[in-house]
């Protein structure tokens, strides 16, 4: 990433926009110019062409009625108040017949091809005389074949046109240069989110720090909206990254206890003068340890992945009743064994998207809870109703009761309620529980009285 | 059963070690490698009835193994063991080619249980009528259970899980192979379950306590003497 000053410059996206507006800005004026130019240039020529053949055809028209004398009378006249025009008549075998020279005309050479070369140059023509001035000249051949010629002196073009020329390059100069700092500085003001999203990728990369934004700015275009997107990436990023490393820490610390316990019930079996009987027993409680350990860490990475939101939902079109059903159906036997009667109050069916295994994972779990936390002869009652925004399946027991100082510690991992320590179990049930349906964008909920029973709400949006 | 041969390729010691021991002990010759080219190259020279292969190898890993064993048109069960659990690397596994897939770790009933399930799968044995174990006799047409000639009433799933036991007579049968087989479940609740159901199950068939036994850390084992 280092570059030269050259190519830095190069690269500077607000000087390429502003090259490129001097560009098209020197491009438009060059062309404005030189129309303005060229049709000024044209005017100035017409003045004099229309001028010098109004007179060429009054003479023409004079010569043609009163021939030469004619002629020679209104020249001399006009000759009297002003002499402006240089009148040249020719006679068709080329001596000149009647000539009127004005003073600014004395500088006036004809043609190297003498007075029968201007015959092949029939119209009007220019001929430099100094920087200011310009002779024109007009000729016409009459119908006798006599050559008619009037000339006047007239400001140079070059003299007329330099001052404008002189003041169009400067303003299109100005105006290029003008437009190159505008299109620069708009440029590098509108770049400017991209240049701080670019130091605050640098510094995330250089410093490993996930928590620096890019400065947003309150106006609303697309380039603010990128700053928007980036910062919520970020924002994201490190709530994932941070999600996993507590996690991580969490299931390391969680699973050190059952390992200690582990580890604790061979190291006694090894102890010498153990009973062989003895050793057999433990090894069957490694065993059973181990797959503890086993379940309790697949259950903490799915807790984790669903706090994290990766965990994966097959998310499927099922029948919440349908998992009620098959949840009641597992714990049968055991609901019979402890005398817990459960009864269901369904509707004919509840169509609800949903992952079927993890689903009835939960409520396999709320379940188990009801029946393991209610006395012989209670009841357990699993109700799946419709809301409005909804579905809610609610499992309500005659149970134990949860105290309520109580009722908020049981969603988090590994709490084990006083009531609830001499029961077998994880610890985890409740955090799965809840993570899951979290992870459905549903939310669970408890309400519950003690000795008088439980009350879990699980509501599953539309 | 007699002259079944497994192939066992898996690279960690202990692990292959554990499972070639199992699978003598249930009367297998087995062979085993600790890596996939070994493993491939004797799978193609030699007729097995099922593999065990891991899908982390060293060389040819285990997925790759068993594409390059369906492409040469070798006709071999094969089960695929992996540390992996999430649904979709047990569907990676099926899809190159494999028959079943067990995730580490595993009880070794488990493992047997489903060898013995391919094995039977490919060879097709003809599906009896009844089941015997010890005084147990077991009609799977009428769906009747007498114990020396007594009619004993089951419940479905008590009848389910008498018939899975007695399809595997002196075999260790977990809980977790119980769970999936019984209730269709493949998680733990936490209440056993399958506790509760074993134990309704003995007080009909079996009061005294002779046949169905309870193994620690393993599971369940029905006893045919």
């Amino acid at each position: 990433m280092f570059l030269g000053p050259i190519e830095q410059i190069r690269r500077n996206i607000g000087v390429r926009l502003g090259l490129w507006s001097a560009f098209i800005f020197a491009l438009s004026c060059v062309a404005l110019l030189a129309l303005a130019y060229y049709v000024l240039a044209a005017a100035l020529g017409n003045k004099d062409r229309e001028v010098l053949q109004a007179r060429l055809r009054e003479y023409a028209v004079i010569y043609h009625n009163d021939g030469v004398r004619g002629l020679r009378t209104v020249v001399r006249q006009e000759e009297g108040s002003q002499k402006t025009f240089f009148i040249r008549l020719v006679s068709p075998w080329n001596e000149a017949v009647l000539v009127s020279v004005p003073d600014e005309w004395v500088t006036f050479h004809d043609l190297p091809s003498g007075l029968a070369g201007y015959r092949q140059k029939i119209g009007v023509w220019r001929i430099p005389k100094n920087e200011e001035k310009d002779f024109v000249l007009a000729s016409a051949l009459l119908p006798d074949n006599a050559l008619l010629q009037v000339g006047r002196s007239s400001s140079s073009r070059e003299a007329v046109l330099e001052p404008v020329r002189r003041s169009f390059i400067l303003v299109g100069g100005i105006t290029t240069l003008l437009a190159f700092f505008a299109g620069f500085l708009y440029a590098h003001r509108t770049m400017q989110p991209v240049r701080q999203i670019v130091a605050t990728a640098r510094e995330i990369l250089r410093t490993g720090k996930l928590d620096a934004r890019v400065p947003t700015r309150p106006s609303r275009d697309e380039l603010d909206e990128l700053v928007r997107l980036f910062n919520t990436l970020l924002e994201r990023n490190e709530a994932l990254i941070r999600a996993m490393r507590e996690s991580l820490d969490n299931v390391a610390h969680d699973l050190r206890t059952p390992l200690t316990r582990l580890r604790g019930t061979a190291e006694l079996a090894l102890q010498p003068g153990a009973e062989p009987g003895a050793a057999r027993e433990a090894l069957a409680d490694c065993v059973e340890e181990s797959d503890r350990v086993l379940s309790m860490l697949n259950t903490l990475m799915d807790i984790s992945a669903a706090e994290a939101g990766t965990m994966k939902l097959r998310t499927e079109p099922a029948d919440l009743c349908q998992l009620v059903r098959e949840v009641v159906d597992l714990y049968e036997y055991v609901a019979e064994e402890k005398r817990v009667a459960v009864s269901v109050d369904l509707p004919p069916a509840c169509p609800w998207s949903v992952d079927r295994i993890r689903l009835r994972q939960v409520f396999a779990n709320l379940l188990d809870n009801a029946i393991k936390y209610t006395p012989a002869d209670g009841r357990v009652t699993i109700s799946v109703r419709a809301i409005p925004v909804g579905a809610t399946v609610v499992f309500r027991d005659t149970g134990i009761g949860i105290a309520a100082e109580e009722q908020k510690k049981i969603w988090t991992r590994l709490y084990r309620g006083d009531k609830s320590r001499s029961q077998h179990g994880l610890g985890l049930g409740l955090s799965l529980v809840k993570a899951v349906v979290e992870a459905h964008h549903g939310h669970v909920a408890v309400a519950s009285e003690e000795n008088h029973g439980s009350e879990f709400t699980v509501t599953l949006p539309q | 059963m007699e002259d079944m041969r497994i192939l066992v390729v898996e690279d960690d010691d202990k692990i292959a070690s554990f499972i070639v021991k199992g699978l003598k002990q249930n009367s297998y010759a087995v062979d085993q490698r600790a890596d996939g080219e070994a493993g491939l190259a004797l799978a193609q020279s030699v007729a097995y009835d099922a593999a065990v292969v891991d899908v982390m190898l060293p060389k040819l890993d285990g997925l790759a193994l068993v594409q390059r064993i369906r492409a040469n048109k070798v006709h071999l069960p094969v089960l695929i063991l992996s540390a992996k659990a999430s649904v979709d690397d047990r569907v990676r596994g099926l899809q190159a080619g494999a028959d079943d897939y067990l995730t580490k770790p595993f009880a070794f009933s488990e493992l047997l249980a489903r060898i013995q399930a391919l094995i039977r799968r490919a060879t097709q044995t003809a599906e009896p009528s009844r089941l015997a174990a010890g005084q147990l006799t077991m009609d799977l047409l009428t769906r009747e259970v007498r114990r020396g000639g007594a009619l004993i009433e089951l419940q479905p799933r008590e009848f389910a899980l008498l018939e899975y036991l007695m399809r595997s007579p002196n075999r260790a049968v977990t809980k977790t192979m119980i769970l999936e087989h019984i209730f269709d479940y493949s998680f733990d609740p936490q209440t056993n379950v399958v506790d509760v159901l074993v134990h309704r199950l003995r007080n009909k068939v079996d009061p005294d306590k002779t046949m169905i036994h309870t193994m620690r850390g393993v599971g369940y084992v029905l006893r045919a003497n």
